[in-house]
């Protein structure tokens, strides 16, 4: 038996359909989440946190289980959920559980390095304002977005890359403090290698 | 009394956010009091302001023992008391799960570290905290099991009752769990309420902790010597779950001492008024917990009782 843990991230950010992998569990679920026509495979580090998590209960059980973030919570994302019911029949299709229709799955990016990614956090707050869309390549220096005061309409922060890279989170809900995560970037060498 | 500022965010479209503290005396960072961190929690607000106005007092009547410097926090988040959500606003998180925190982080972690590279230094931690579920409590200090946590200081309080408390996943990022690894003597501190006041217990909850202090040798007070604490494991208490939801009704208070077989609530049908079940208790003990809404899920602990010493 295996699961699929399935989340469409919380009101604030959107996500592209993600795997998000313990890296004690690399081994067992890195070749399953390759099959399950997801974007971008995350393998990160252990945390104490996780470990009264669902997920982490049943792979530490043996029982296989990916964790998907995909899309906005309170929100349907139809193009991700038609995503993820291939990516389902798909791996259940190469377990051997599935005789039916087996759609072609796209190949993921996967990261396993922490320095692959680059969070952007407001230095203010403000009503962020995004300049790109979601999965958007970026170049260094390009505008992510800008963070405006509500009362005067001033720009007081314009938020742009440090680095090339694609734009796997962005932020959802305009209103933000300073600290508020408003995206994450994916480095270029990460997908391109 | 000096008033200073914590920690301090730029408003968005209003003051600015900040995190006050009250110094008392100087010398030894001894023992820093921390108050409300979720925006429900008024009891432990009301507690601190309690303690100022006690402190400020002490000062000036000369019994601050010379060599110590006390720092009081009634709140780490204004923001979220004023507008009445338990945690922070904007994105849902909770300040007491980002410790030790992180300054380049999200918000709630910024906070966190802000506040922790202050009051990491002090010598005894003392933290006025709620539970996750509503309801009422016992008074009592409460501690993690960290291997390093101290059942003899914690029973200088002389609360009724010490909780210790197996440290789960989750509480590597409390600020308890944090003080203890920075080697912060840390208490958790649990009157009856959170969400509205109780006078008695938070009076109560300030004379403990003045008696702690004085045992320390830190305050010159003279009052109650407190209870003589009975140890309690987390492990030890009984839960009473439903079987049913529904309203629930009950008919004993915190504090009673309850035979098994006893009835200790009902939970009534919300539609039609019949009792669909009846809450007994399933041991001699005393009820150390009781659920403090006045509906309840089925397979919810809405009673913890603490049995009787064999």
């Amino acid at each position: 038996m295996w699961y699929f843990d399935i989340h469409a991230s919380n009101i604030f950010l959107t996500e592209i359909p993600q795997t998000r992998i313990n890296e004690l569990h690399e081994e067992e679920l890195v070749p399953l989440a390759k099959e399950s026509n997801v974007d971008f495979i995350w393998v990160h580090g252990a945390s104490t946190v996780l470990e009264s998590t669902f997920a982490y209960s049943l792979n530490s059980t043996g029982t296989p289980t990916l964790v998907v973030e995909m899309g906005v919570g309170m929100r349907i994302t139809k193009s991700y959920c038609d995503q993820m019911v291939d990516g389902i029949l798909h791996l259940m299709h190469e377990l051997g559980m599935w005789e039916g229709e087996s759609p072609a799955v796209r190949k993921p990016i996967i990261s396993r390095d922490p320095d692959d990614m680059y969070y952007f956090n407001a230095g203010t707050g403000g009503i962020f304002v995004p300049s790109v869309k979601h999965w958007e390549k970026l170049k260094k220096g390009d505008e992510v977005g800008r963070i405006i005061d509500p009362l005067h309409g001033e720009v007081v922060e314009i938020i742009t890359a440090p680095m090339d890279g694609i734009l796997f989170t962005i932020r959802e809900y305009p209103v933000v403090d300073e600290g508020s995560l408003v995206g994450r970037l994916l480095r270029e060498e990460a997908y391109e290698s | 009394m000096k008033k200073k500022v914590i920690y301090e965010i730029k408003g968005l479209y209003r003051d600015n956010f900040r995190v006050t503290g009250y110094e008392f005396g100087s010398g030894e960072k001894s023992v820093c009091i921390v108050g409300s961190m979720r925006g429900n929690e008024i009891q432990q607000l009301y507690c601190c302001s309690m303690l100022v106005k006690r402190f400020k007092q002490l000062e000036e009547d000369g019994k601050l023992l010379p060599g110590h410097s006390i720092l009081i926090i009634p709140c780490v988040n204004p923001y979220s008391m004023n507008t009445k959500k338990r945690f922070w606003s904007v994105d849902n998180t909770d300040i007491n799960r980002m410790f030790p925190g992180y300054d380049l982080g999200e918000t709630t972690q910024r906070i966190a570290d802000g506040v922790f590279r202050v009051i990491s230094e002090y010598k005894y931690g003392i933290q006025y905290t709620s539970f996750y579920m509503p309801g009422e409590f016992l008074p009592h200090v409460r501690l993690m099991a960290t291997g390093v946590e101290n059942l003899d200081l914690a029973r200088q309080f002389g609360m009724p009752y010490v909780v210790r408390r197996a440290v789960r996943p989750f509480d590597t990022t409390t600020l308890n769990y944090n003080w203890q690894l920075w080697e912060t003597h840390a208490f958790s501190m649990y009157t009856t309420t959170t969400t509205n006041i109780d006078k008695k217990s938070a009076k109560e909850s300030v004379g403990c902790i003045l008696n702690f202090l004085k045992r320390q040798g830190i305050v010159d007070y003279r009052g109650h010597d407190g209870y003589i604490s009975r140890v309690v494991e987390d492990t030890d208490m009984v839960s009473v779950p439903t079987k049913s939801s529904g309203i629930f009704e009950s008919v004993v208070c915190v504090g009673d001492e309850v035979e098994k077989g006893q009835l200790l609530a009902r939970i009534i049908d919300c539609y039609e008024g019949e009792v669909v079940e009846e809450l007994r208790a399933p041991a001699d003990g005393i009820i150390f917990f009781m659920h403090g809404e006045p509906l309840t899920y089925s397979q919810t602990a809405v009673f913890k009782l603490i049995l009787h010493e064999e």
